[in-house]
């Protein structure tokens, strides 16, 4: 990221007021302005985004009030939408999994996590090339776009071709769909249930009252949500489908397909974690952080794939049981040493379940190993929030942090002698991670007298999710900053699409401010991406 | 005002007794030309002789082991020999919770006190209390109620008698603290190593920092080699020891530059530069949590800028 300056703007107190009066720039719904967590604010930002306004504003009801009825939500909404919009909106956020229906109780509730997760779909893309190859790529994207699928709707989408210049045979599109779902990435979903029984719909007949229409008109029912008017049954397809033994069993033509984001987040938690233990250790055991990797891979195989282990514990592994997920190279390099691939392979995951901060490997027995996740993960954190306060107030202030995890509670005075900062220092950057929610402060009085009082300084118990919190902020807010700039860039976006058109509308000082603007576009992107994976790594990977 | 006393002639004997002692500058004592006066003076010698054997030298003589080398008449004439030298400073007397202490002065010390007044001592007691900690002038003031105007010459007498001296606080810069000149002041006012000139020395802490990280890149050092490589190379002006090395190795663990190896369980511990671990987390614009983020000019470095956003403003 280069350096960037952000000046002040001019008085707070007068820019609080304009923020106050801020039209339609900034996300705003009659249910939005009560919840002031960020998280919330920027998972209903995404749906709004991705879906629409209204479906925002029905998940902003069901977010806010929790799980309600149909019945309740229109009349909730009674003034600002119908009840087909409502009903749309419902089914949007149904199929996409965003809501979940439970027929004992009628209730719809929303899911938080599931619409966090939608600024991630890129970097799921992203790994399915890496890890598959590029149709495998395009299947999920419209598998996301769509949100659930039938195995023929989705395999007739991807593989028509008015749909890209790429030609992609049927058998491409299937055997990437296959890859896919033996993988894990692609799970069957559970049928929705009807959004709106007969019962329902005879209440809404029946009690006028409550909908204040006359007696004679009747809600419109409308069809759940079907394939588009493009879809047909490929009857190649199905051919191929059910041509195939293995084909039929693991891709039944009638089956809804969605995203597994798990396998991702697992997957995704694989490679980090690889990595941290590469550049840790990688000096002392060569290729480490492949064996780590092969073995985390090999877990998610057994946890998402079709492959089943037997053992009882589906984390322990042997040797034998990651050889296949190691990349070849590093295969190679075992192959030449004497002794063999799974000798030299034993002996280094031995050496590496003696290494300490981070603990690697737990060593169960012989050859029985497992990965220390939480170990991994902790110490990931712990890294990542010591960055976090050192970029957000100085190094001192990483040290102070550091200092208060490992010894408890202190008074500033000692404080300041660990960290070798004057104490009048010590106290200023103590009093700003005070206000930044990292620390707490505790007074112990030793007398009635307010001399005798000493002020303990400990990390706060909430600090993690504060780091979190303050991830999600910045990210809403550069999410609000980016539709603010799309929407003063337009009139250059439309000039260099119409100077694109003729030559005569091509000028100079045109091209230079579009690109200007196309740069800072491209660099609250990056940074967007760069905090949605912040984001990824504190609450969507587990810490086993 | 001291008592007068009747001045009579010194024989040749005392005089030099008394430069030998260094009494010369005392105010004479009264020689009173009688058979007494030798024993007087017998006792005298036997008393001071007494309490400059090694083991009353330093933590003096208690009433009571007194009474047993100077039993019944003659502890009774020591009473104005305790008193005579009590005047002249040569006799300090302290109380433990049981009883009475007599030490000896030296007479260079003793000296020193000639001539001063009773507040003049009771503010040196003060001063002396507070050890190496020092006293501030607003403290002395309010044990010894003694008034500003005196008490400042009072102290400007000791300071020029070389008795006390002022200092300076790292905490306070702008007090002045007095303490007993040959004392040194302690760590909580000098600061340590790391002050000059009641300063804190950034720039020395990094210089040695960088210097640790640069020795433990090589190869791995323990704390006494580490140290011993800082005498080597004279990097610090001032001696460090093994714990200012500590501490230095302990923030730069803190930090991430330095980490302990781990060795076997009777092996010192020794230190090295760890692998640069890069962590995801590389979004540095915390200004974005700020609520009028939206309001900021965003400059980068080759001049692109995001310009802030317009509030909107209802008209009429």
């Amino acid at each position: 990221m280069n350096s960037t300056s952000i000046a002040p703007s001019s008085s707070p107190s007068t820019v609080q007021k304009q923020a106050a009066a801020l039209g339609a720039l900034v996300h705003r719904s009659a249910w939005a302005t009560s919840n002031p967590n960020p998280l919330t604010r920027l998972a209903l930002h995404n749906v709004r985004s991705a879906f629409g306004e209204c479906v925002e504003v029905v998940a902003d009801i069901l977010q806010a009030k929790g799980g309600r009825t149909l019945r309740q939500l229109l009349l909730l909404l009674k003034p600002e939408m119908d009840a087909s919009t409502v009903r749309a909106a419902l089914l949007v956020l149904m199929q996409h999994s965003l809501v979940s229906f439970q027929p004992s109780t009628n209730i719809y509730n929303f899911h938080l996590e599931a619409a966090l997760r939608i600024l991630r779909w890129p970097r799921y893309l992203e790994c399915t090339k890496k890890f598959v190859d590029e149709t495998a790529a395009w299947v999920l994207e419209s598998l996301m776009l769509q949100g659930r699928w039938r195995t023929v709707d989705l395999l007739t989408h991807v593989s028509a071709p008015k749909k890209s210049d790429r030609y992609t045979s049927r058998e491409q599109v299937l055997q990437a769909l296959y890859k896919l779902v033996q993988m894990g990435c692609v799970i069957p979903a559970k049928p929705l249930a009807s959004p709106l029984d007969e019962e329902e719909e005879q209440e809404l007949i029946v009690d006028c009252k409550v909908t204040e229409e006359p007696l004679t008109k009747r809600v419109k029912i409308e069809e759940p949500f079907s394939t588009n008017e493009e879809n047909y049954e490929d009857f190649t397809i199905i051919a191929l489908l059910e041509g195939s033994a293995h084909y039929k069993a693991t891709l039944p033509v009638d089956t809804v397909w969605k995203v597994n984001a798990a396998y991702f987040h697992d997957r995704l938690r694989a490679n980090t974690l690889g990595k941290l233990v590469h550049e840790r250790f990688g000096g002392k055991i060569p290729s480490c952080g492949s064996f780590v990797q092969a073995a985390l891979l090999h877990r998610l195989t057994l946890k998402h794939g079709k492959q089943h282990s037997e053992r009882i514990d589906a984390s322990l592994f042997t040797p034998q049981d990651v050889i296949q997920h190691m990349p070849k190279p590093v295969l190679q390099t075992l192959e030449k040493r004497s002794g063999g691939v799974l000798n030299n392979l034993t002996l280094s995951l031995q050496e590496l379940s003696r290494l300490q901060h981070p603990t690697v490997l737990r060593l169960h027995a012989d050859d029985l190993f497992e990965v220390d996740i939480t170990s991994l993960m902790e110490y990931l954190h712990k890294r990542m929030a010591h960055k976090i306060v050192c970029d957000r107030s100085g190094e001192t202030a990483g040290r102070i942090l550091s200092i208060l995890s490992v010894l408890g509670s202190l008074e500033s005075d000692k404080i300041a002698q660990h960290a070798m900062v004057p104490v009048k220092d010590t106290r200023e950057i103590l009093h700003r991670m005070y206000r930044q929610n990292y620390l707490e402060l505790m007074t112990l009085n030793r007398s009635a007298s307010t001399s005798m009082q000493h002020y303990v300084w400990s990390v706060s118990e909430q600090f993690s999710q504060v780091i979190v919190r303050d991830t999600a902020h910045a990210l809403y807010n550069l999410r609000l900053r980016r539709q603010r700039q799309v929407q003063v860039g337009k009139e250059w976006i439309e000039r260099a699409q119409r100077a694109a058109v003729t030559e005569e509308n091509d000028h100079e000082t045109d091209r230079v401010n579009y690109q200007k603007f196309c740069v800072g576009l491209e660099r609250l992107d990056h940074a967007v991406l760069q905090l949605d994976e912040m984001l990824m790594v504190l609450r969507d990977f587990q810490l086993r | 005002m001291p008592p007068t006393q009747k001045r009579i002639a010194e024989t040749a004997a005392t005089t030099a007794k008394k430069i030998k002692t260094g009494q010369a500058l005392a105010i004479p004592e009264p020689t009173v030309v009688s058979s007494s006066s030798t024993s007087t003076n017998t006792l005298k010698d036997r008393f001071i002789a007494l309490l400059t054997q090694s083991e009353y030298a330093t933590a003096g003589i208690s009433n009571s082991t007194l009474k047993k080398y100077f039993p019944d008449e003659e502890y009774l004439q020591l009473v104005p020999i305790i008193n005579e030298l009590t005047a002249t400073s040569r006799l300090v007397m302290s109380r433990t919770a049981k009883e009475l202490h007599y030490t000896l002065v030296e007479d260079q010390v003793a000296l020193q006190f000639v001539g001063l007044d009773p507040s003049a001592r009771m503010v040196y007691q003060v001063i002396e209390r507070t050890q190496t900690m020092g006293c501030w002038t607003k403290d002395i003031r309010l044990q010894t109620n003694i008034q500003q105007n005196a008490l400042t010459k009072i102290l400007k007498t000791l300071e020029s008698r070389r008795l006390i001296k002022p200092v300076k606080s790292v905490t306070a810069k702008s007090k002045k603290l007095y303490m007993l000149y040959d004392l040194q002041p302690s760590k909580e006012l000098t600061g340590g190593v790391w002050y000059s000139n009641l300063e804190f020395d950034h720039e020395f802490i990094s210089k040695l920092r960088y210097f640790l990280v640069q020795t433990c890149r090589k190869r791995p050092h323990s704390l006494a080699e580490l140290h011993h490589e800082l005498e080597q190379k004279e990097i610090s002006n001032v001696a460090l020891s093994l714990e200012d090395v500590r501490q230095l190795v302990q923030t730069l663990v803190l930090d991430y530059s330095l980490e302990e190896e781990e060795r076997g369980p009777n092996e010192e511990a020794v230190f090295g530069v760890p692998r640069k671990v890069s962590v995801p987390c590389e979004f540095t614009w915390w200004e974005a949590i700020e609520p009028d983020f939206g309001f900021r000019t965003v400059v980068f470095e080759d001049g692109v800028l995001l310009a802030p956003h317009e509030p909107h403003y209802q008209t009429a």
